[in-house]
C-alpha cells in the first residue's frame, strides 16, 4: 500500500513542505482577486495533497481518499450538519449539482455555474497542481520553471491588484532556494550513484542556510531603486472607464471632458464599480451626447433641469423619456451599489427611467447626511444628486430605481415614418467636416435599403459583415486634423466601442437619420441568484461601453449595438409572433444575412446577442422571465466551441507524430536508471518507430528489426540499443543499460525518426 | 539459404578451430561452424550430398584441429553391426573372449553413405548415436567422449538403398547439405591441393581436454523462458501446418534449444536469442517433419516450410511492460 518504504526521509518531508508552501502562494492572493472565501478549506486540502502525495499510496487509495476529502471540503464550505451523517446527503446533492453544471458546461453558460461546482474545480485543481508539483520534485528533481511560474504570477498579481506580494516574494525566495538546491543535490547523487547521509547535522546544510540567509537579508535590506513606471493600476481604472474610481473631485467625474478627444488604446481592468440587482440583464445608460467634434463627443454646457424632453411627453411620472407611448413596456425595479469606492453622483439606469426611490438612496459617509435634490440633464438623459444647499456633488453608493423596459416591435420600426420634428434634427444630424468618403460609404452600405430601420440595421451590421477588428489595445490615435471616425473605417479598421459607435452615427447623420452616443456599461457578470427572479451582476470597469441610440420618430430612441462581439440587453421582437418559441440568437442573423432578408423571416425576433466581450457574462436568464433568450442561446457558441476544438485536433493531429515523439523524448529524461526503466523505454521506442511506420512483422527479430531500422535511418543505434535490451530480457541480465550514451543514441534515433 | 554465409564465430577456440579447417576446406566456414556446434551440443550431423564435395575432408580436418581419435566407416550393403560397433574374439592364448573395438569406437566418426547399408546395421549405428554406448554379447560400453559422427547420405543413388526411417533422423541434430564450391572456391581448392593435400600439414589446434570443458560450458548457456516458449512455439508450429503429415517431436524442441546454447556460445554470447533460434530451426527441424503427399508432390520442401513457420511466429518481447 505504501509505495514510501522511507517514509521518514527528513529531506523529502522539508522539500514537500516548501512546495507546499510555494503552492500556497498560489491560493493567497484567491480572496484579493476573486471572491474566493473559506481559504482555509482549500490550504488545508493542499497540503492534505502534499501529504498524501509525500506517502505515495497507490493511486486506488489515493484518488477516493482525494474525493472524500474533497466532499468533506464541499460540506464543510456549503452543507450543514456533521459530514458524519449528512455526508451522504451531501453527495446526493453535489450529485445532482454537478450534473446541472454539466449542462451549464456544456451550453458555456459558465456565470450559470454553481459556488459548489467551482469550489470543486478548485479542489480539482489543487490536486492535480500537487500531484504535477509532486511529479516535478519527485522524479524530476527539478522546482526551477515552477518557482518562475509562481514569482511572475505573484508580481503580477502584486502589480494589477491590491494584493501586497512583499512579503510573498521573500517567501518564494527562500523555499525556491531550498528547494533548488537540495534536489540539485540530489539529482547530482544520482547521476554519480552515490548515496549520502549527508543532508543531516552536516556543515552543508549549515552553509547552505548560511547563504540564503545572507542573500536574502542582503537583498532585503539593500536600498532598491524606485520602480521606474508608475504603478499602472489607477491609471488603468481610469483609463478603462474614463471615470474616476475612489476619486473625489467633481470635475474628473463627468464623461463630458474625457470624450471630447477619443482614441488610443486602454488596458482592460476588471475592477468591480457597482453590483446590481435585476430580474432582467441590462445595458446601463448613464448619459448620451449629441455633438460630434471630429475628434470625439461633447454635450452641449450641462443646463441642469433643463427643459428640453422627448417631444412627446406622455407621462409626466418618467423622469427620462426615450420611447413613444405605444412602445410596449414592463415596469421593474433594480438595486445598485457602488463597490470598492467608486464615486459616481448620477445614476446608471436601465431603459426608461420612471423614478428613484427617495428613501432607498445611501451615500458615501462624506456626502451622507446633507439634504439633496435630483438634477435630471433631460438633454442627455443624465441623472444625479446634488446637495440640496450648495448644488455640489454627492457620492452614491446605493439607490433603487424604477424604469420601462422597452419591447421595440420590427413592424413598427419599418413603419415609422421619417418626418423627424425639427428640434430633433438641429439637434442630432450635427456633423463637423467629416470627409466626403464617410458619407459616400454609408451611402452604399444603404444604398438597396428603402426603410430608416433596414438602413440602420445595414450600417449597424456592416462592420461585423466586414473585416474589422475588435481591439482595445493597438488602437492609435487619429493625427492632427484627421478625422476620428474617417481613420477607423478607413485606416485602421479596428478599435473599440467607441469608434464603432461613434462611426456609425456619423454615417446615420449623413443619410440624414438622427442619432446619437451613449455610453454607460455593459449588463456585467451574473454572479448570484436572488429570490423572485432578481439576480445580480457584478459590472466592472471592462463593462464600460458606449453604444448608438437612433430616433425613429413613432417610436423614440431606439439603441442599437455596432461594436463587434456586443449585443444590447433590449428586446426586439415581430409584431403577432409569439417570441417564446422563436427566438434564435442574433449571431446567425449576423452571419448569415443581409438586412432586407431578416424582415421577412419570421423566426428572428431579434432578441439581445450575447455580450462577447466577457464570455462569463454571456449566459442568459434561464428561468427569467424572458425564458426564451437562455434556451437557445448554447448551440451556436457550442457551434464555435466545436469548430474551434476541430481546428485544434486537427492541428494535434497533422503534428501529431512530432508531438507524441516530442512527449516520448521527455519521459525518457525523467527516467530513472535501472532494468525495468531500461526496458520499458526501448519498447516505448519500438511503439514510437512502428507509430511512425517503421513495423516490426511478426517473425522478425529485434536485431533483424534493429538492423533494418538503422539501414533506414542511416545509423548505427538502434543495434547497440537492441543489444542492451537482448542482454536484459533474453540474458536476464542484472545491470543497467541507461547510460548517457544510450539515452544519445535514444534521443539521435528519436529525431531521426521523426525528422 | 544464401550461398556462401557465414557464421560469425567470436569464441577465440572455436574461431581457432574454424580458422584451421578452412585452410583445408575452402568457403563452407558455415558448415564447418555448424559441424562444430552440432559437436559442442554433444549431437550428430547428417550430410546428404553427392561424393566428392569435401565431406571426408571436412571431418578429417575437424578431427586433426580438435586433435581426436578418426574412423571412418563405409557402409555397404553387406556390413554387418559387429563391423560397426566391434566384435569379441575368442582368444586362444588366454581361453577368453577378448573385445576388438569396432570403428565406431573413435571420437569422430564418418559414416558414409549410411543409407547403403542395411536397417539392421543401422540401428546399431543410431543406438550408438543416440545413447553414446553400444551393447556387445549384452555387455554396455560406452563411448569415449567426444563422441561425434557425421553421417553421409547419397541423395541421388536409390537402387540398393535403405532410406533411413524418419524416426532414425531424428537422432542427428542437423542435416544439412555441403554443395558445390563457387567458382573462386574450386579454383582455390584447385590450387591448394596442387602440389601436396594440405590436410597432412594440419596440425591440432584444440585438445580434447578444452572441446570437453566447452561442452560443459555449453550447458551453461542461458536460455529465458521467454526463448523457450519461442522454441516451443515453432516446433508446435511444425505439427499444426497445412503442409505437415508429422511435425518434429519434443526431441526436436531439445534438439533447437541445445544447439542454440552452441550457437550462441560460438558467438560468444551468454544466453541465447531468437535469432539463434531463427537461424537453426530450418537444419535442426528441417528433417525432424514429413510434409503429406500433397506437399510432397507440389514439389514443396521442409525447408520452405520451416522458412514459412519461423517467419510467423511471434518474437518474444515482453507485453507486461507495455501497460
Amino acid at each position: 500500500m505504501l509505495k514510501n518504504r522511507n517514509i521518514f526521509s527528513l529531506p523529502m518531508i522539508f522539500i514537500y513542505f516548501l512546495s507546499f508552501m510555494i503552492l500556497w502562494e498560489w491560493l493567497r492572493p484567491l480572496p484579493v482577486i476573486t471572491d474566493t472565501g473559506n481559504l482555509h478549506v482549500f490550504v488545508w486540502f493542499t497540503l492534505f495533497c502534499f501529504v498524501v502525495m509525500y506517502l505515495r499510496l497507490a493511486f486506488y487509495i489515493t484518488i477516493p481518499l482525494f474525493f472524500i476529502v474533497m466532499m468533506y471540503g464541499l460540506h464543510s464550505i456549503f452543507y450543514e450538519g456533521p459530514f458524519v451523517k449528512e455526508g451522504l446527503s451531501t453527495l446526493i446533492l453535489f450529485g445532482e449539482d454537478v450534473a446541472r453544471n454539466i449542462t451549464f458546461l456544456l451550453g458555456s453558460q459558465m456565470d450559470l455555474l454553481t459556488y459548489e461546482f467551482r469550489s470543486f474545480l478548485l479542489f480539482l485543481v489543487l490536486a492535480i497542481t500537487s500531484y504535477l508539483v509532486h511529479f516535478w520534485i519527485f522524479h524530476l528533481k527539478k522546482i526551477f520553471w515552477f518557482l518562475v511560474i509562481t514569482i511572475v504570477y505573484v508580481t503580477i498579481i502584486d502589480t494589477f491588484t491590491i494584493y501586497d506580494a512583499s512579503s510573498a516574494i521573500i517567501r518564494l525566495v527562500v523555499a525556491g532556494f531550498f528547494l533548488m538546491t537540495i534536489l540539485f543535490k540530489m539529482r547530482l547523487e544520482e547521476r554519480e550513484k552515490v548515496s549520502s547521509d549527508e543532508f543531516r547535522g552536516k556543515a552543508w546544510t549549515n552553509i547552505l542556510t548560511t547563504i540564503i540567509i545572507a542573500v536574502v537579508a542582503a537583498a532585503f535590506f539593500m536600498p532598491k531603486y524606485e520602480p521606474y513606471w508608475p504603478d499602472p493600476l489607477p491609471m488603468v481604472q481610469s483609463v478603462a472607464t474614463g471615470e474616476g474610481v475612489g476619486e473625489s473631485a467633481v470635475q474628473t467625474i463627468g464623461y463630458g471632458q474625457n470624450d471630447e478627444r477619443l482614441g488610443g488604446g486602454f488596458v482592460q481592468d476588471d475592477s468591480v464599480v457597482f453590483t446590481a440587482v435585476s430580474k432582467q440583464r441590462h445595458y446601463w445608460r448613464g448619459e448620451s451626447k449629441e455633438i460630434y467634434t471630429g475628434h470625439g463627443w461633447v454635450s452641449l454646457e450641462p443646463e441642469l433641469n433643463k427643459t428640453f424632453r422627448y417631444s412627446d411627453v406622455y407621462d409626466e411620472s418618467v423622469a427620462v423619456q426615450l420611447y413613444d407611448r405605444n412602445v410596449p413596456k414592463e415596469k421593474l425595479e433594480a438595486t445598485i451599489t457602488m463597490r470598492n469606492d467608486a464615486r459616481f453622483w448620477h445614476f446608471f439606469y436601465p431603459g426608461e427611467l420612471i423614478e428613484v426611490n427617495e428613501n432607498q438612496i445611501e451615500f458615501y459617509s462624506d456626502s451622507q447626511g446633507s439634504p439633496f435634490q435630483f438634477l435630471i440633464d433631460y438633454l442627455t438623459g443624465k441623472v444625479g444628486t446634488t446637495n440640496a444647499e450648495d448644488e455640489s456633488a454627492l457620492f452614491l453608493q446605493e439607490y433603487t430605481l424604477t424604469y420601462y423596459q422597452p419591447e421595440f416591435v420590427i413592424d413598427d420600426l419599418l413603419a415609422s415614418s421619417e418626418n423627424d420634428p425639427e428640434h430633433i434634427k438641429e439637434m442630432y444630424l450635427q456633423l463637423p467636416n467629416v470627409p466626403d468618403r464617410v458619407g459616400q460609404l454609408a451611402e452604399e452600405i444603404t444604398d438597396e435599403f428603402n426603410t430608416r430601420y433596414d438602413k440602420v440595421k445595414a450600417i449597424e451590421g456592416y462592420f461585423s459583415e466586414n473585416d474589422f477588428l475588435y481591439e482595445t489595445e493597438d488602437v492609435p490615435r487619429p493625427e492632427e486634423g484627421q478625422d476620428y471616425v474617417d481613420q477607423f473605417l478607413f485606416e485602421t479598421r479596428r478599435g473599440y466601442c467607441d469608434n464603432y459607435s461613434t462611426a456609425m452615427i456619423v454615417m446615420l447623420r449623413s443619410l440624414d437619420i438622427p442619432a446619437r452616443w451613449v455610453k454607460g456599461f455593459t449588463q456585467g457578470e451574473l454572479i448570484e441568484y436572488i429570490a423572485e427572479g432578481y439576480r445580480e451582476y457584478e459590472v466592472s470597469n471592462s463593462n464600460a461601453h458606449s453604444w448608438v441610440e437612433v430616433y425613429f420618430p413613432e417610436v423614440g430612441w431606439v439603441p442599437f449595438e455596432p461594436t463587434q462581439g456586443f449585443s444590447h440587453t433590449y428586446d426586439f421582437v415581430e409584431a403577432e409572433v409569439d417570441t417564446e418559441d422563436t427566438s434564435l440568437d442574433d449571431e446567425v442573423e449576423r452571419e448569415d444575412e443581409a438586412p432586407l432578408e431578416r424582415e421577412n423571416d419570421p423566426e428572428n425576433p431579434f432578441l439581445p446577442l450575447e455580450d462577447m466581450e466577457g464570455l462569463e457574462d454571456s449566459a442568459s436568464s434561464a428561468g427569467g422571465q424572458k425564458s426564451s433568450q437562455g434556451s437557445f442561446n448554447f448551440p451556436f457558441k457550442f457551434v464555435w466551441v466545436i469548430i474551434a476544438a476541430s481546428l485544434i485536433g486537427f492541428l494535434i493531429h497533422q503534428n501529431r507524430k512530432k508531438l507524441v515523439t516530442s512527449l516520448f523524448l521527455y519521459v525518457f529524461k525523467l527516467k530513472s536508471n535501472n532494468k525495468n526503466n531500461y526496458m520499458k523505454v526501448y519498447e516505448r521506442l519500438l511503439w514510437l518507430l512502428a507509430y511512425n511506420g517503421y513495423k516490426r512483422a511478426d517473425g522478425e527479430t529485434l536485431r533483424e528489426y534493429a538492423s533494418r531500422i538503422d539501414r533506414e535511418l542511416g545509423c548505427t543505434e538502434m543495434q547497440q540499443l537492441t543489444l542492451y535490451y537482448e542482454k536484459l530480457y533474453y540474458g536476464n541480465g542484472k545491470e543497467h543499460y541507461l547510460s548517457v550514451e544510450n539515452k544519445d543514441a535514444w534521443e539521435v534515433l528519436v529525431k531521426k525518426m521523426s525528422s | 539459404m544464401q550461398y556462401n554465409q557465414t557464421i560469425p564465430v567470436e569464441h577465440p577456440l572455436i574461431n581457432k578451430v574454424v580458422d584451421n579447417v578452412e585452410k583445408v576446406v575452402v568457403g563452407k566456414q558455415k558448415e564447418v561452424t555448424l559441424s562444430l556446434i552440432a559437436m559442442l551440443s554433444g549431437g550428430h550431423v547428417l550430410l546428404e550430398d553427392v561424393p566428392g564435395v569435401g565431406k571426408t575432408v571436412m571431418v578429417r580436418a575437424i578431427a586433426k584441429s580438435i586433435g581426436a581419435d578418426f574412423k571412418r566407416i563405409q557402409f555397404t550393403p553387406d556390413l554387418l553391426p559387429s563391423d560397426v560397433t566391434g566384435v569379441s574374439i575368442y582368444d586362444q592364448k588366454t581361453l577368453e573372449f577378448k573385445f576388438r573395438p569396432g570403428p565406431i569406437m573413435a571420437n569422430v566418426v564418418l559414416a558414409d553413405e549410411i543409407n547403403r547399408t542395411s536397417p539392421k546395421t543401422q540401428a546399431a549405428l543410431l543406438e550408438a548415436l543416440e545413447e553414446a554406448s553400444v551393447t556387445i554379447d549384452g555387455q554396455t560400453r560406452y563411448l569415449e567422449k567426444p563422441f561425434f559422427v557425421m553421417a553421409t547420405q547419397n541423395p541421388i543413388e536409390y537402387g540398393g538403398t535403405y532410406p533411413l526411417p524418419e524416426a532414425q533422423l531424428d537422432r542427428f541434430l542437423f542435416k544439412f547439405k555441403i554443395g558445390y564450391p563457387s567458382h573462386e572456391d574450386e579454383m582455390e581448392v584447385l590450387t591448394r591441393v596442387e602440389k601436396q593435400h594440405p590436410i597432412e600439414s594440419l596440425e591440432a589446434v584444440l585438445s580434447l581436454e578444452e572441446l570437453l570443458q566447452m561442452q560443459r560450458e555449453v550447458t551453461e548457456v542461458y536460455v529465458d523462458e521467454s526463448v523457450k516458449s519461442y522454441i516451443i512455439s515453432i516446433v508446435k508450429e511444425t505439427r499444426e501446418h497445412n503442409s505437415v503429415y508429422l511435425g518434429a517431436s519434443p526431441r526436436g524442441s531439445i534438439a533447437l534449444m541445445k544447439t542454440a546454447q552452441a550457437y550462441a556460445f560460438v558467438q560468444g554470447r551468454e544466453y541465447v536469442i531468437p535469432d539463434d533460434i531463427k537461424f537453426l530451426s530450418p537444419y535442426v527441424l528441417g528433417h525432424r517433419i514429413i510434409l503429406n503427399s500433397d506437399s510432397k508432390f507440389a514439389n514443396v520442401s521442409t525447408r520452405t516450410v520451416v522458412n514459412e513457420i519461423i517467419q510467423r511466429v511471434k518474437i518474444p518481447v515482453r507485453k507486461e511492460a507495455v501497460r
